[in-house]
This record gives structure tokens, sequence and C-alpha cells, in this order.
């Protein structure tokens, strides 16, 4: 029984969490006592999950497990814990060659924990972000010093959300032709373009004595939006496949909360900046006038849903080319593909 | 309870597949037996392993008919932990079957066991035992990761023997050795199959091993039974050739030297062993 | 089989016991100490806390010969330590203490102190995860968390990924230098590089999916999902006084920070 108190417990404490670090962030809170209180949540939560919950397949005499323990537990199958290891090795992989041997500004080093929040589940996603940002921390030969591990919290962030998506099925193929891609892709423009026009107009924002943002910013916002909505529309029309829409708007929203959370990480760690080569952005607002907190959040919401928005076409397109028979057996596998006995079918069609 | 892994009429389609891998196939593996699996590619072999262990349907989905008994008992309803003591299975790929998060040889072997709970001083009994079976004690303190894959072929075997199944099926285990090394794991498993009453089966290219240690021969085809019988006489059958299957050296020298017309003799059969 | 009455003697080479004043340390005791290092270079805003962290993680650092090695890895992070230095001396917001005119850029003391204090809490927090990462060995921390009940597949995950990573990084060295054999650029314009990372995504992920069913496969089949607790085979040493260090540490660090916070501006 203690164990489900610690688990109803936790999963309050989690949803809290998110709620009041959206609000905190808008209101630009910077205390770093309660930031790091909110955040080492996510440490001992998965800690208790991991080691309360029973083996996957029977239970031990008349201990039967709750239902949270029972729903933590089922996102950690076997084909779960063998796919985390390679999971997180990707995200390194990945994230290291493209930003050291190809140099470019994407970070491509969520792709394994979206991959698997989608396929397993809010808690194995969660986890996969987190250790990899530990793990690669240490790693010799490749840690990069001191820059990556308190990220680990967005890490763990966007891996729970993408388990939310994965739950939602939002990367189920949606095979469909002419009309009926026309409206996915027009609301998924209008719900970006709501979220888009929010966020930038608050006041705070608006205003350079109280540390807005100069006016250039809000031209980027509509070019950036502009082409995202043009290569959205092109990809929907190209595969014929409608999740290009939703996908989108989930990429947009991960992003964003990715700079939320992000934000008074880097204010407070590391003054405002990251070190890599977002910190001209960082520098160039700070000239316009924005404070620490508002400089990484402007960065953070410049790059990151466009960053997050890719790397979740990219989990698209890699779930569309898996083998449904080796989805099939995830956690959220059902919710992806759908096997007959007959014949394999990828969505809802042929 | 009759002895033996009986496969009874087995049916398997795997998830998603329109077509069966394996239809209505029979076979039985007595203890201290040896039963050598051979096909052409695709025709049903690893699929035949993973429905003799249990793995498939349990781990991997798809559609079982037909029955799978080891030991009198249907394998169907078993969990995977009880499978595994039962029927080990080796695997094709060495480097997929190491778990990679040990450390030392040793340990890697000790994996079976200690999942299983035993105390440390059986643990450590059956890790000595499995590595001495095997001859591979002097690698009881390398890296499982820094080896040859013909080294972490014998590690994987070392590991599923350290469970002590009742049957142990092999999946094509000498595919990265070299001949010496083919040999010497096929001395392991006659020895094995002796000093502990195990059952093996045993899917092989290379036919000169199964020639030296296996008791009856299977053949595949599209996942059905073409041929089974005792060893010698399948691998001697003409038909081996149009199901797709090499026959063994000493066969087709045999035939060469009667067909020019030289007297086959004892000895010549003795020179090519 | 005669049961032993007691535990049989293992070999060193998989005791692997460490020695050394601080390296000798349980890894959870050195675990704290990286943490308390952390909290209080963090928590403690101002010189003090960052300070008094850097002395002993350069202390413990020193009584466990790794110095070098824990300034070399700092190393790693120059771009991060320049860029805060910079960013922040010349474009603190809402300062107006001018240090020096450069052009059109405005250094200001409190910018600079801002830069430097933050420098100082960087630099300190990447040296105690050095010194962690440098004296303790992973599978030292994860089998004494396993002791105390992590369960095997937090164990398995963290083991296995450490041996993933070097085998799929080479992987995407060898595809990314078989494209440039290929002709593809890693120098260029932008959209040519993003060109060349397509191809390189594909053989990685599939290479990598491609192993996880029978990897879970062969889990399956060494009895990984048997219910109970895993035997152990290694023991680390602990005992009540590292103990009581730990709960010192832990529970001082935390004291510190909520104390700077209550008593602001007491200490620099």
């Amino acid at each position: 029984m203690g164990i489900q108190l610690y688990l109803i417990l936790a999963a309050v404490w989690l949803v809290a969490f998110g709620l009041l670090s959206f609000r905190l962030a808008l209101r630009k809170e910077r205390n770093p006592v309660i930031w790091f209180g909110l955040g080492a949540i996510f440490g001992p939560v998965a800690w208790m999950v991991l080691s309360s919950a029973p083996a996957a397949t029977e239970p031990q005499g008349d201990q039967r497990p709750g239902l949270l323990s029972h729903w933590a537990s089922s996102q950690f199958t076997t084909r779960v814990i063998a796919l985390m290891p390679v999971a997180i090795a990707m995200n390194i992989a990945l994230g290291y060659t493209t930003q050291k041997v190809l140099n470019l500004p994407i970070y491509l080093d969520s792709i394994g924990t979206i991959l698997v929040g989608v396929v397993a589940g809010p808690l194995p996603g969660a986890l996969t972000g987190i250790l990899s940002n530990l793990i690669w921390q240490y790693a010799p030969g490749i840690g990069s010093g001191s820059a990556i591990g308190p990220f680990a919290i967005t890490a763990g962030v966007i891996g729970f959300v993408s388990g939310i998506w994965g739950y939602l099925g939002v990367f189920r193929a949606r095979p469909a032709t002419g009309l009926r891609l026309i409206v996915p892709v027009a609301i998924a423009i209008a719900v970006i373009a709501v979220l888009a026009a929010r966020m930038y107009t608050i006041p705070q924002y608006t205003d350079p004595n109280i540390g807005g943002y100069p006016g250039w910013v809000y031209g980027a916002i509509v070019a950036i939006g502009a082409v995202a909505a043009m290569a959205v529309g092109l990809f929907v029309f190209i595969r014929r496949d409608a999740a290009g829409a939703w996908v989108a708007v989930a990429g947009a929203f991960t992003g964003s909360i990715a700079a939320l959370v992000s934000a008074p990480i880097a204010a407070n760690v590391y003054e405002g900046v990251t070190g890599s080569g977002t910190d001209f952005i960082v520098a160039t607002l700070r000239q316009g006038g924005a404070d620490v907190y508002n400089s990484s959040l402007g960065q953070g919401l410049l790059s990151d849903p466009i960053d997050k928005t890719i790397t979740c076409f990219v989990v698209l397109l890699i779930l569309s080319r898996v083998s449904p028979r080796l989805l099939a057996r995830f956690p959220f596998g059902e919710r992806l593909v759908r096997i007959d006995d007959g014949s394999a079918v990828a969505g809802d069609g042929n | 309870m009759s002895p033996g892994l009986q496969l009874v009429g087995a049916s398997y389609r795997y998830a998603g597949s329109s077509r069966p891998a394996l239809s209505d196939v029979g076979l039985t593996v007595l203890p201290g037996r040896v039963v050598g699996v051979v096909g052409a590619n695709e025709s049903g072999k690893t699929t035949l392993c993973l429905v003799a262990s249990g793995l498939a349907p349990v781990a991997i989905g798809g559609r079982l008919d037909g029955s799978v008994r080891v030991d009198g008992v249907e394998t169907a309803g078993l969990a995977p932990h009880r499978l595994a003591q039962l029927c080990g299975m080796l695997f094709q790929n060495s480097l997929t079957q190491l778990s990679g998060a040990t450390a030392t040889v040793f340990e890697e072997v000790a994996f079976g066991p200690a999942n299983l709970g035993l105390p440390v001083a059986e643990v450590v009994d059956r890790v000595r035992w499995a590595l001495g079976l095997v001859g591979i004690d002097a690698l009881a303190l390398r890296d499982p990761a820094r080896l040859s894959g013909g080294q972490g072929q014998l590690v994987a075997l070392a590991s599923v023997l350290a469970l002590r199944p009742r049957y142990l099926i092999l999946d094509e285990p000498t595919s990265e050795l070299d001949p010496a090394g083919a040999r010497s794991v096929a001395d392991v498993l006659s020895r094995v199959a002796a000093e502990t009453g195990a059952g093996i089966l045993l899917v092989e290219h290379k036919l000169e091993i199964l020639a030296g240690i296996a008791d009856e021969v299977v053949v595949l085809e599209g996942g059905k039974v073409a041929l089974a019988d005792e060893a010698a006489t399948v691998l001697a059958d003409p038909r081996l050739a149009g199901l797709g299957v090499e026959p063994p050296a000493g066969v087709r020298l045999e035939r060469a030297v009667v067909g020019a017309g030289i007297e086959w003799s004892a000895a010549m059969a003795a020179a090519i062993r | 089989m005669t049961p032993a009455t007691e535990a049989p003697v293992l070999p060193d080479y998989i005791l692997r016991i460490p020695t050394g004043t601080f390296r000798g340390l349980n890894p959870l005791t050195k675990l704290v100490f990286a943490a308390a290092a952390a909290i209080v270079a963090f928590g403690v805003r101002g010189w003090t806390g960052p300070a008094v962290a850097f002395v002993a993680v350069v202390v413990c650092g020193a009584l466990s010969g790794s110095l070098r090695r824990m300034a070399l890895f700092s190393l790693a992070s120059l771009p991060l330590l320049v860029s805060i230095l910079v960013v922040n001396t010349f474009l603190y917001p809402g300062a107006h203490d001018t240090l020096v005119v450069i052009g059109p850029l405005t250094a200001t003391w409190s910018g600079a102190t801002a830069a430097l204090q933050g420098l100082l809490r960087v630099v300190a927090f990447g040296l105690s995860a050095a010194l962690f990462a440098l004296t303790t060995s992973i599978d030292d921390l994860m089998v004494e968390l396993e002791r105390r009940g992590l369960g095997r597949r937090g164990s398995y995950v963290v083991g296995s990924a450490l041996g993933a990573v070097p085998r799929t990084l080479e992987r995407a060295r060898e595809v990314a230098d078989a494209q440039r054999g290929r002709g593809m650029d890693t120098e260029g314009g932008p959209l040519r590089r993003l060109r060349g990372l397509v191809p390189l995504i594909g053989p990685v992920v599939f290479g990598a999916l491609g192993e996880v069913e029978e990897r879970a496969m062969a889990l399956e089949a060494r009895a990984f999902t048997a219910p109970g607790r895993r035997t152990i085979l290694r023991a680390l040493p602990d005992s009540s006084r590292q103990r009581m260090i730990r709960w010192t540490f832990l529970v001082g660090s935390v004291a510190a920070v909520a104390a700077s916070l209550a008593l602001p501006g007491r200490l620099p």
C-alpha cells in the first residue's frame, strides 16, 4: 500500500510540476531553489518506479500490483528494456555526429528519446532522455564537459511529453488524399499560429523597457512560420499522409515546452548561455534589452520548436519504415500499427 | 510423461505475415541424442529453433498451431524464465546475444544463473563448470565486448549451458568459427549430450559437423519436413542436392571416387573424417 | 551438490575492489560528495558557495591523483566558459557601472562579477562531475545501487547503453566516412551539409533498431524476467562512518543553501 501511495503522490507531483513550470516560466521565476526542487523530482520518481515495479510477468503470491504500479510496470516490458540502451546510444551518436562532425546548428539528440516515448510510453521516454544526458556527460572521449547534465531535466520532459503523443496515436500513419489532406494541414497551421501569437505577444516580450524583444524577432518568427507551413504542407501532400500535420503540431508543442523548461536552467546554472552557436542569438537579444532569463527563453523559443519538429518528422519517417511486426509488441504498438492475422497494415488503410 | 522435446503438427505464422513459416512439422529430440536440421536458406530453420525453444510465440507474437511439448509438458503456457531452464537457445548472431552489460566473461556467463536468484556458491559452480565444458577458462577475465566473433559465440554457448537446460537448441553455432573451432564446438556438444543427458537440436550448414555428431538429421524445405531419418542415411541421400543442401565433402568425394570406377575403402572414409 | 556454508572467495578480477583514500570509498559516498558539491556550488549564490565547492573538489582530486585528468575534462567546456565570460561581461542586462568601452560594447562591473561567479560555479560543477567520473566506475555504482534495490532492469539499461555508445558512434563514423568518400561535404553550405545528414541517419537508426527484437529474445532466453531479486556477485565495502559522512554532506549542503537564502547578504 505504501508503494501505491508513493506512486500516486509522484504522479500528482509530475502533473503539478508541468503546470507549475509553465506558470513560473511565464512569470520569469528565478529562484534556483524552486527549480532545483521541482527538477529533482524526476530522479527519485524514476528510481522508485523502476525499483518498486514488479517483474513484468507474474505477480508474487497474493501481492497483486495496484493500478499505478501496474501502469508503470506495463511500460517497461523486456522489449522496451532492450530498446532503451539502443535509443540512448542513438541519441548520443547522432547528436555528437551532427554537432561535431557536420557542424549543423540542429541537435538531433532527441531522436531516441521521442521514439521511445512514442512506442513505449511517458516513463520510458523520460528515462531515456535523462539517461542519455547523464551518460553523454560522462562518456569518455566525447563527454561535453559540464554543459549537458543539468539539461537532463529538459530531456526527461521531452520524453514524457512524447509518451503522451504516443498515447494519443499522433504518429500513426493516416493515408488520405485530396481534400481530406487539406483539413488537417489547415487545423495544424491554425493551432501553431495561435500558439505562437499567444507566446510572442505577452506584454513582457513586446515592451523593451521591461525586457522585451527587438523588432527583428517578430519578423523572424513570421518568416520561420511561413517556411514551416510550406514544408509541412509539402510533406503532407507528397507523402499523402495526414499524420504530418499532427506531428508538426506535436513537434511545435514539444519544442515550446522544452524551451520553457530549459530557460530557467540556462539562466540560473549557466548565466544564460550554453557554449554553442545559439549564444549569438542570446547576445543579440540581450543587446535589444532582454534580461538574462528572457534572452535564454527567446533563444529557446526560436530554435527548439524547429529542432523538435524536425526530429518528430524524422521519427515519423522512421516509424513508417520499421517493420510493423517489431512495433506491434511495444506497449503503444497497437496505436501505431494494426496487425491482423492475415496481413500487416500500418494505420487505418492499406 | 514421455521424455523428449516433441513437436507435433507444429505450424507457425509470424505476426503480420500471410504465409506460414512452418507447416505441420513433427520431430522429437530424445535426451542424450543429437538431432541435426539442414535446409536451404529461408526454409524455416531459424523459425523451427524459435518454436522449439518456446520463444515463438511467447516473445515475438505470431500464431502457433499444433503442440510443442517438453517432457510431456506443453510449452505454450510456460513463462519465459521457466522455458529458459528447459530449452536453452543459442542464436546465430553472437553480438546481440551477449548482454553487453558485464565487465568480464565470468560475469557474462553468470548472467543467466544470477537472474534466477541462485545462491552465489551455486552460480560460481555453474559458471566454472560451463567454462570448463566449453574449454574457455582462459577467457574468464576478458571483456566480452572485445572478443572476436568466434570467441563470443563460445561465451554465448557457455552462458546457455550455465542454465543447465534439459534441451539445447542451437542455430548455426559454428557460423563465425574456423574449421578447428567448429570441430571443438562439435566435441563440446557431444560431451554435453553424454555428460548431462541433454537433448540437442542443432541447425547447421557445415554438414561435416553433423556427420560427426548427429544421430538423426531432419531436412526442411519451405517450412515442411522433407526428409527425416538416421544421420548417415539422410546425409548420403541423393535427394539432398535437390532440396538445396550440399552433401558433406565426404559423401561427395565418395560419389566421385565410386563414379570414377575406384573402389571406396574404409581407410579412405576414415582419412577424411 | 552440497550447499556451501559460506560464500566462495571470488577471484580478484571479479571483485575489483578499488583502492585509494578517495577511490576506495563506496560509490554512493563519492556520488553524494559530487552531488553535495554541485548543490553548494549552485545553491549558495555569490562567491562563497562555488569557492568552497571548488576547493573541496580540488582537494579530493589531489587525494585521488586525478587532478590533471580533471583539468583536461574541464577543457572540454572551454567554449561554454568563454561564452559565459564574454556574453555576461558585455551584455549584462540592467547594468550601468561601466568598466571599459570597446566599440559598441560596454563592459560593466556587475556583468563581470556575474560572469566570474557563473564561471566559478560551472567550473566547480564540472570538476565535481569529472572527479566522480574519473574515480568511480559506473559498473561499481550500478552494483551498489542494485544492492540497495534498483532492480535488474535499471542496471541492465545503463550497463548496456554504456557498451552500445562506442559501438553506435563507430557505426556513425564509418557511415560519415563512406559518405565523404562518395563526395558528400562535411564542409560547405548548410544546405549541402543537411543533405549529407540524411543518408547518415538511416543506417545508424535501422541498424540499431534491427537488433532490438533479437536482444529482447536473448534476454528472455536467459531468464531475465524471472521474479525475485537477482544474485549479485560483487560486494563493495561500506561502513557506518561512510554512511554518516553521506548523510552529513547531503543534509549539510541542503541546509547551507537554505541558510544562504534565508539570510541573504551575509556571505560574499
